[in-house]
């Protein structure tokens, strides 16, 4: 088949379309395992409270997200280590104690937020937090460690099909299409603090730390080297479009719902299970009852990747053994790690008047102030020509990651501002 | 430092670097260990050159910034607390290829150490030396620090090897002669 410039255009053959199967995963499960609880809550108040106006930062954020995880990508495959082996390798024992120890204080917080989305979610079917929350916990667990990486790694890829809810959600909100579409290509920017903090709250909830070490050791993990590059960048573009379609179908049916809608209190919706209680009378049962249980399976989804991503990573950093094929005696503190961020969480979640919020604000500091910090490990890690090799960043690349690393430092620090300076 | 002590690598690193005139040219970037030598035996220093405009016998078209060369062990005159000083004035260096060479930052500090059967039991947290004379020695692998300790699985191996190899003394050192190879993805130690 001949292009437009006379160049041919070569279809994928059935067996690259088997090898982007196997290769399919970690680009995928890492990016829909950013649409968690927190996540689901941001979207829904940006569509509650600015209807369908960020839609674009939401496709500007999908954009910054592939390139992001594109380094993580090439980093795997070209060296065959995770990204904290090469952070402990190339920099120092210092500044690797640092990032984990950053990385277990948000990580932590995340996971804790999840399972309150888990137990929030089981309070939406009629199941109080105490029934639901303990078999939950001990499931999630079980789950990884009495499986193997592959079997878990298709449960999440099937579990990932559970967010179509959101599109149903959205449709049953009867939204106004057209406006949609046109809020999707047209940048709207405001410059009023409340657009400005939801804008970077939305970067820094898609954009996260823990997704450049998860994917870059799920990598790892597979085996994958740098001759099977092109289909896990493909992964990754495509775990990319697919994060940034469910955010914007949640930010879609809020803003249906709710924006247009202001008497049910558009300015109320803080969490996604308010979002998911307020959207029945608004969009009916089923609309409500389809956001809950994409609540439920993003809490369950997440609530499992984050341990499992943080023991991984914790240990790789400090040369401790890690994996779910060994055992408890082999590999003590993995197991350690990853059974703490689950009891822990599932436990504090079940205490009454626990300052969750406050905690979501340590998590989104602590993520702040780590963001850039990576980001700048990451261009200097894949700029170096002993790692890398022939595939360190091109020039326009770097201009590109570069600028995106100042954006990103500058929009988490406005996060962090705002953040104290409102309470 | 008192470097009659055994002293961590990563307090010699990035230390001033002075030639015979007593010209400040650089800094410690790296040391060259020979660990067929029993104990391994530091055999070149690399040093991270602010300019040069010769390498050896070659004349350079025009200087050079920021280069990193290995110079022959012999080159060092003395290790003082604040520089390493050389024996001859820059850039008149006997300098080495570092082709098939250990370097102890490179391809030691930070790495994985596995026991034999690939198991992962830890990370180099740093390299101890010891000095005699001008020679320096490598002690062994070092293995938490004092804000970051180790833990006690790791420490109980350490023991066990330091009385293997007759070591007294309770430090959170590998013996050098517990370690078997030095691969690209691991230090493989005998446990």
């Amino acid at each position: 088949m001949l292009g437009r410039g006379g160049r041919t255009r070569r279809r994928p053959g059935r067996r690259e379309i088997l090898i982007f199967l196997t290769v399919l995963g970690p680009g995928l499960i890492t990016a829909m395992v950013d649409n968690d609880a927190g996540g689901i809550a941001t979207y829904s108040m940006a569509g509650a409270r600015f209807g369908y106006e960020m839609l674009w930062v939401l496709a500007f954020t999908a954009i910054l997200l592939a390139l992001v995880q594109e380094m993580t990508v090439r980093m795997g495959m070209v060296t065959g280590k995770g990204l904290a082996a090469l952070i402990r390798e190339r920099f120092s024992l210092r500044l690797t104690a640092f990032i984990m120890f950053t990385l277990l204080v948000t990580n932590f917080a995340n996971t804790v937020s999840n399972f309150a989305g888990l137990a929030a979610g089981m309070q939406l079917f009629h199941v109080p937090p105490w029934m639901a929350v303990p078999p939950l916990a001990v499931l999630i667990w079980w789950l990884v460690v009495r499986g193997s990486y592959k079997g878990v790694e298709k449960i999440f890829l099937v579990a990932s099909l559970v967010y179509v809810s959101y599109i149903i959600s959205a449709f049953l909100a009867r939204p106004e299409w057209g406006e949609v579409a046109k809020a999707v290509v047209t940048p709207s920017p405001r410059f009023d603090t409340a657009y400005l903090a939801l804008t970077v709250t939305i970067v820094g909830t898609t954009i996260a730390p823990w997704m450049q070490f998860y994917q870059q050791a799920a990598i790892v993990d597979k085996g994958l080297d740098s001759s099977k590059i092109r289909y896990e960048r493909a992964d990754t573009v495509v775990g990319s479009v697919l994060m940034t379609l469910v955010a914007m179908f949640i930010v879609i049916c809020c803003g249906a719902a709710f924006f247009n809608n202001p008497e049910i209190g558009a300015t109320t919706i803080t969490s996604a299970e308010q979002a998911a209680e307020a959207l029945a009378p608004v969009a009916g049962n089923y609309a409500s009852y389809l956001f809950a249980l994409g609540l439920l399976v993003a809490s369950l989804f997440a609530g499992s990747i984050l341990p499992l991503s943080t023991a991984y990573t914790v240990c790789e950093a400090f040369g401790w053994e890690s994996g779910v094929d060994r055992s408890y005696g082999e590999a003590p503190r993995f197991y350690f790690i990853y059974t703490f961020f689950i009891a822990g969480s599932a436990l504090l979640v079940m205490i009454p008047g626990i300052p969750l919020v406050m905690l979501m604000i340590v998590s989104q500091t602590m993520n702040g102030i780590l963001l850039p910090v990576i980001m700048l490990c990451m261009l200097i890690l894949i700029n170096d020509r002993d790692i890398m090799g022939a595939y360190v960043n091109p020039p326009w690349l770097n201009g590109v990651m570069w600028a995106v690393t100042a954006l990103l430092t500058l929009l988490t620090l406005a996060m962090i501002v705002s953040t104290f300076a409102s309470g | 430092m008192d470097l009659e002590e055994p002293f961590s690598l990563s307090s010699l690193l990035k230390r001033e670097v002075r030639d015979a005139e007593d010209r400040e040219i650089g800094h410690v970037q790296d040391l060259a260990v020979d660990m067929a030598s029993q104990p391994p035996v530091v055999s070149e220093l690399a040093v991270h050159l602010q300019w040069t405009d010769r390498i050896g016998d070659l004349v350079l078209p025009r200087p050079v910034d920021d280069i990193i060369l290995l110079l022959a062990w012999a080159e060092v005159e003395s290790l003082e607390p604040e520089a390493v000083l050389l024996r001859n004035p820059h850039p008149q260096f006997e300098v080495v290829s570092c082709e098939g060479k250990t370097l102890a930052r490179r391809d030691i500090l930070n790495k994985q150490i596995t026991d034999e059967d690939g198991n992962r039991l830890h990370r180099v947290d740093d390299v101890l030396m010891r000095r005699e004379g001008v020679l320096l020695f490598l002690e062994g692998l070092q293995v938490g620090t004092e804000w970051l300790p180790a833990g006690s699985r790791i420490g109980r191996l350490v023991s066990r090897l330091r009385r293997r190899y007759n070591r007294p003394g309770e430090t959170n050192v590998i013996p050098y002669e517990a370690i078997v190879r030095v691969d690209e993805e691991a230090l493989v130690i005998r446990t």
